[in-house]
């Protein structure tokens, strides 16, 4: 899911090209939560964490290129060569972007910028990528200049790590003719997403796969509602299938659809949708949604009195606003969400999530943590592990090769296990249900019930949607 | 039954803030012709302002209320009247509808600056927590609220208008400007206080819907297109039936929802429906209204013209244009040559204005959407490179065109804006974003599920491919649409197109059919939107659902209408300036500036309706263009540069000084060699010595604007023999 908020805030900033300055509601979503974790793929890190963790503490203390559960992915070396485009005997060029220099939601996607500058420089002080430093070109994309940023991009960069666009298809036809290969935090488009030479580290699958998350287990823990469910879709003709492949997976799960509408953007009245669901005794609800949405519909839901016994919704959600501005009506429900990775709030039983914490502070100070600086450092660290296994070999096809070949990717347990690749792959079968409460977000061990460490992983977790993708 | 109080009660809460809207919208155009795009704006810089006195800086939430709708708004709303509004008299419909636009774009680029869009603003109701029940409903003490100011308003401005000396001046000036100021009326002041009481309005509106939606600039100042509707239900200027209109809008949106599951069909295919409800009440309400109501404004003299082309500059600016973007793209950096190459597309698409706007004086507010249906043309049919898709994009547009125009066609000034207002937003909220349907065995998909990709077309066997060839070849297009509009204002056609703009009802006594006219220009217009859309969707290559948006279609028509929307120099002008982002790239710590000035230019239109084009520069270069010598000495120059530049003698960045410097001092240099010559004769040089001749006193009258265009001396000459006070023209 994390590329449909990211659409969606896309494409109500490019409703303003350039000079003005726009459109609707929509555009105001910030796109980060979505991306960070949403769909599915959180995993493995949970398990790892625990073991992992638990390992390094007994054995011997973190060394300085260490990130979690992975061992020395920075370090000294003797690397040599000018191996490729961007690759000298001392130093690595990478590039890796967003598009916060646009006018219409400044500061879009910040914390990605912000993650990739605190990976590079904690990396290069611990020693580089086998003793090559690495540095960093940030393209700030600003959403509408995309074509031109790949363009020079090709001109500088080794690889693109740890970037993502609003409006990537429109530098997909650069990227390739230049043969530069990216590992991205996320991509949106479908053509960005199944471009030759893209891969995720954590993928956004837009194939039929598709990960059940707590829908499936709150089916165990209260069958009594399955014939209740309310479903909230978003008209927008890019995002609209993604919604109707989440409502067919949770029918096929056995819940059973009473309440079904579209909202189209700019929504001023949220009262008759609250209304239909009141009307129609939904139990469980859901929504595809930018995080307003899902505060509005609350709002009216508040109203009209009636607030459904569950309310289950993507990552997106995962978003300080949520708790400031709903906060006490999240107690009247039980609202959950798929995860990827232990909350911040949560980040001292997760030794990798810790360090992004800790590495931003140190090296981008007063810089916030954001859901997809995990994505962005995800995506640094696969680039950087397979950097070093390359070893003086370093070649864009190497690196490629290298991030591709791994299964079960938790970049040293900071998220669920993945499988790195294009977003024609499926998603991971493990999650971590959260729960927001007035007091913030909580992992919520009823609705996860682990079966590997943090983690639930059961492989009925994953399943076929048929039909989807509709494109 | 009781379902049905639900929607009744769900509905009047959205109405009471429409109304109030609404009301505030008619008031300001009813005494003062304005019709305000920036009401919803104004209601936004209010919530956000509210925000931060009330929760930014803890104030007390009444008096944060009070000092945001009874003192801040109001006084903004008087600034407003006495900066900008004063001066738009005697400007065209078009004039005063951009500068209002203007100002939309500068309120959000002035609260996306300096109130962070990033950072959460949550803002809680008057009385969160409290409701009371009524009927079975349970209704929050805000919306309570809400409805209770709906209802004070509406009596309070009926006290207003018919109890005091204010109210009554206020309606005189609404029956007959001049008369009311005959008899001792100051309209000034009274445009004043109804400029005012608007943006108290406004406010009121804003601070009230923001808790329920979110504070977000772009979702509160779009709102307001909801209450167009209930502006025209008042006709603009019946209060009593607008805040009716209000009230049927607000129960038509949730009826609307609340009953459309009880038709038998998805709900994916009417969702876009019912979401521009109000604009579909807006789109019958037009056609409903009886005619003669519809006069909007006279347009009584206007300080707009619309010069002729000749056939030789008609042709060079056509060469000058395809020779200029040959030479930028050998230098322009391949990067760069994305975003530019977008240039000559939306150049066409501004072109499509001038006949359209420009000429015939029909203002149409969904060029863009023409665009997009140029766009869905290719996509579905240019894909194989074929060049038969243009022509196709242009005659499926021009139909289109057509079928917007026919029920428009007693429609006219501000009236013809909202309707075709109405067409975008429909286009942008149902029509695009129409889900995939299969009829008749056949399976369409209008946007192709939101992304577009628009291939590139073989031409003679030339494949336009890399950004380059797109760029040289959209120049190519420009110019002959550029040929094409100057034919037609050359023509007889473009005469009746212009006496159109003129007077309608002139027109029909003439024996001329003013409807005929009309319909024309919407598809010759159309057509040319459609083939701009055409070639801006293959330099696109992906175009999105949002750059086709309603907005994006007003920026365009704004920084038309500041270019001149007579001028061709002002197409090219809004090409260049949307597609490279200039001031973006420039300054690119300012971004928010970049809105701010665009608005800023925009409002400065009141003093100069025929955009800065004729005004500062085609004046110093149409000496020029009367010595074939100075012109040839300015291609030779140009021509030098460039080739220096090819040479690698100068960087880019000198050559782009050097070029544009040439140009800039070429009439200077011109009129410094005139001045060292000795004054020739005027039998050999016409108009060279035109320029001194106008400023000393004329030797007769009678030759004033014959051999040489009207200067503005030369009109106050005149104005002062025949005895006539002057128009005020600076």
């Amino acid at each position: 899911m994390q590329r449909y908020l990211q659409k969606k805030m896309l494409v109500a900033s490019v409703a303003l090209l350039s000079l003005v300055a726009a459109s609707c509601g929509r555009s105001t979503s910030k796109a980060s939560p979505t991306t960070t974790a949403s769909s599915g793929a959180t995993t493995t890190a949970a398990i790892v964490s625990t073991s992992a963790a638990s390992t390094a503490s007994t054995t011997a203390a973190p060394g300085p290129g260490d990130w979690g559960s992975i061992k020395e992915v920075c370090g000294k070396g003797d690397a040599k060569g000018a191996t490729d485009k961007g690759v000298t005997d001392t130093e690595i060029t990478i590039g890796s972007g967003a598009d916060p220099g646009n006018t219409i939601i400044p500061g879009l996607n910040q914390g990605m910028v912000d993650a990739a500058g605190a990976f590079v420089k904690w990396c290069n002080d611990a020693g580089g990528i086998l003793g090559r430093k690495l540095k960093l070109n940030d393209h700030d994309a600003a959403l509408f200049n995309l074509g031109k940023v790949m363009t020079e991009a090709c001109d500088t960069d080794f690889m693109l790590v740890g970037d993502g666009y609003g409006l990537d298809a429109t530098g997909v036809e650069a990227r390739t003719a230049c043969k530069l290969p990216q590992i991205a935090t996320f991509t949106v488009s479908a053509p960005a997403g199944r471009a030759a030479g893209s891969i995720e580290a954590i993928t956004n699958s837009d194939s039929e796969s598709h990960l059940m998350g707590p829908l499936r287990i709150l089916a165990k823990v209260d069958p009594a509602v399955m014939p209740f469910l309310g479903y909230l879709n978003n008209q927008d003709p890019s995002l609209n299938p993604s919604g109707k492949k989440d409502q067919t997976a949770a029918e096929q799960l056995g819940f059973k659809t009473v309440y079904y509408d579209e909202f189209a953007r700019g929504v001023d009245n949220w009262r008759p949708f609250a209304e239909g669901v009141k009307a129609k005794g939904v139990q469980v609800f859901s929504i595809f949604n930018s995080v307003e949405q899902t505060i509005a519909i609350i709002k009216a839901f508040n109203d009209v009195g009636y607030l459904p016994k569950y309310i289950v919704v993507n990552a997106n959600d995962y978003d300080p606003k949520l708790i400031s501005e709903v906060g006490p009506l999240l107690d009247k429900t039980t609202f959950l969400l798929v995860s990827g990775f232990t909350p911040f709030e949560k980040a001292d039983a997760n030794p990798a999530v810790k360090q992004y914490l800790d590495v931003l502070a140190k090296y981008a100070p007063g810089k916030k943590p954001e859901a997809l600086g995990i994505n962005t450092t995800s995506a640094f660290l696969l680039w950087a592990q397979s950097a070093k296994e390359c070893g003086s070999n370093l070649t864009r096809d190497c690196v490629m090769g290298k991030a591709s070949a791994i299964k079960e990717w938790t970049a040293g347990g900071m998220h669920t296990p993945q499988t790195p690749g294009s977003t024609a792959g499926h998603n991971s079968e493990c999650f971590l249900a959260l729960q927001a409460t007035s007091k913030g977000f909580e992992v919520s061990a009823k609705f996860t019930q682990p079966n590997q460490g943090d983690l639930n992983c059961d492989p009925a977790n994953s399943a076929k949607i048929p039909g989807f993708p509709k494109s | 039954m009781q379902q049905f109080i639900n929607y009744t009660f769900s509905g009047l809460t959205t109405a009471s803030i429409y109304a109030i809207a609404a009301m505030g919208l008619v008031l300001t155009y009813t005494t003062t012709g304005v019709f305000n795009f920036s009401h919803g704006a104004m209601g936004m810089l209010a919530a956000f302002s509210y925000w931060q006195l009330r929760f930014g800086w803890n104030w007390p939430a009444p008096i944060a209320f009070v000092v945001v709708v009874l003192l801040i708004a109001p006084l903004f709303g008087a600034l407003l009247e006495a900066v900008i509004m004063r001066r738009l008299d005697g400007t065209s419909a078009t004039t005063k509808l951009v500068v209002t636009i203007s100002l939309l774009l500068s309120f959000l680029g002035l609260s996306a600056w300096v109130w962070n869009p990033l950072k959460n603003r949550p803002l809680r109701r008057f009385f969160e927590g409290d409701v009371v029940h009524v009927l079975g409903v349970r209704l929050p003490y805000h919306q309570v609220f809400a409805l209770l100011f709906a209802g004070v308003v509406a009596i309070g401005l009926r006290v207003l208008l018919y109890r005091s000396r204010l109210g009554i001046a206020m309606r005189a000036c609404v029956d007959d400007r001049n008369l009311a100021a005959l008899n001792g009326v100051k309209p000034n002041r009274v445009s004043m206080a109804s400029w005012s009481i608007g943006a108290s309005l406004a406010a009121l509106s804003g601070v009230l819907v923001s808790p329920t939606i979110a504070l977000s600039g772009p979702a509160l100042t779009l709102l307001i297109i909801n209450t167009y509707a209930a502006a025209i239900i008042g006709r603009l200027r019946n209060l009593p039936m607008t805040f009716v209109g209000a009230l049927i809008l607000g129960l038509a949106n949730d009826y609307s929802r609340g009953y459309a599951n009880k038709i038998n069909i998805d709900v994916k295919y009417i969702s876009g429906a019912l979401a521009s409800t109000s604009i579909i009440v807006l789109f019958i309400v037009l056609l409903l209204l009886p005619q003669s109501r519809l006069r909007g404004l006279a347009m009584a003299r206007v300080r707009e013209s619309s010069p002729k082309p000749s056939r030789g500059g008609a042709l060079g600016f056509a060469l000058a244009i395809v020779a200029g973007a040959v030479m930028v793209s050998s230098i322009i950096p391949k990067g760069n040559m994305v975003n530019v190459s977008q240039t000559w597309g939306l150049a066409i698409i501004a072109l499509s204005m001038i006949p359209l706007i420009g000429y015939a004086g029909q203002i149409s507010l969904c060029q863009l959407s023409f665009a997009g249906i140029g766009i869905v043309v290719m996509q579905h049919l240019g894909n194989h490179g074929s060049p038969w898709a243009f022509v196709a994009a242009i005659i499926i547009t021009s139909l289109v065109g057509v079928v917007v125009a026919l029920p428009s066609l007693r429609l006219s000034g501000i009236y013809l804006a909202l309707s075709t207002a109405a067409f975008a937003v429909f286009m942008d909220k149902w029509v695009f974003q129409f889900p995939k349907f299969t009829l008749f065995g056949h399976s369409f998909d209008i946007s192709n599920s939101g992304s577009f990709t628009i291939k590139s077309t073989h031409l003679f066997g030339i494949h336009v491919q890399t950004h380059r060839d797109l760029f040289i070849f959209g120049s190519v297009a420009f110019a002959l649409a550029a040929l094409a509009v100057a034919g037609v204002r050359r023509s007889h056609y473009g005469q009746r197109l212009i006496a159109l703009k003129d007077s309608e009802a002139a027109c029909a006594t003439l024996g001329m059919n003013p409807k005929v006219a009309k319909l024309t220009v919407f598809a010759l217009s159309a057509g040319i939107a459609g083939f701009g859309g055409a070639i801006y969707g293959q330099a696109l290559r992906a175009p999105s659902l949002g750059q086709l948006e309603f907005l994006q279609g007003l920026s365009i028509l704004m920084v038309m209408v500041i270019g001149g929307l007579n001028s061709m120099g002002a197409a090219v002008f809004t090409g260049i300036f949307m597609a490279s982002q200039i001031f973006q790239n420039l300054f690119p710590g300012l971004t928010q500036l970049q809105l701010v000035t665009i608005g800023l230019a925009g409002i400065g239109l009141g003093k100069n309706p025929n955009g800065f084009i004729r005004k500062d520069i085609r004046p110093r270069w149409n000496v020029m263009l009367k010595y074939p010598a100075a012109i040839a000495a300015v291609v030779g120059v140009q021509t030098g540069i460039w080739v220096l530049k090819l040479n690698h003698i100068i960087t880019r960045w000198q050559y782009a000084i050097a070029a544009l410097a040439a140009l800039a001092i070429a009439p200077e240099v011109l009129s410094a060699v005139l001045r060292a010559r000795p004054v020739p004769t005027e039998a050999t040089t016409g108009a060279a010595v035109e320029v001194p001749a106008a400023r000393s006193a004329p030797v007769s009258p009678e030759w004033l604007g014959i051999d040489a265009p009207f200067t503005q001396d030369a009109v106050d000459e005149l104005d002062r023999r025949l005895n006539l006070p002057t128009l005020g023209l600076r």
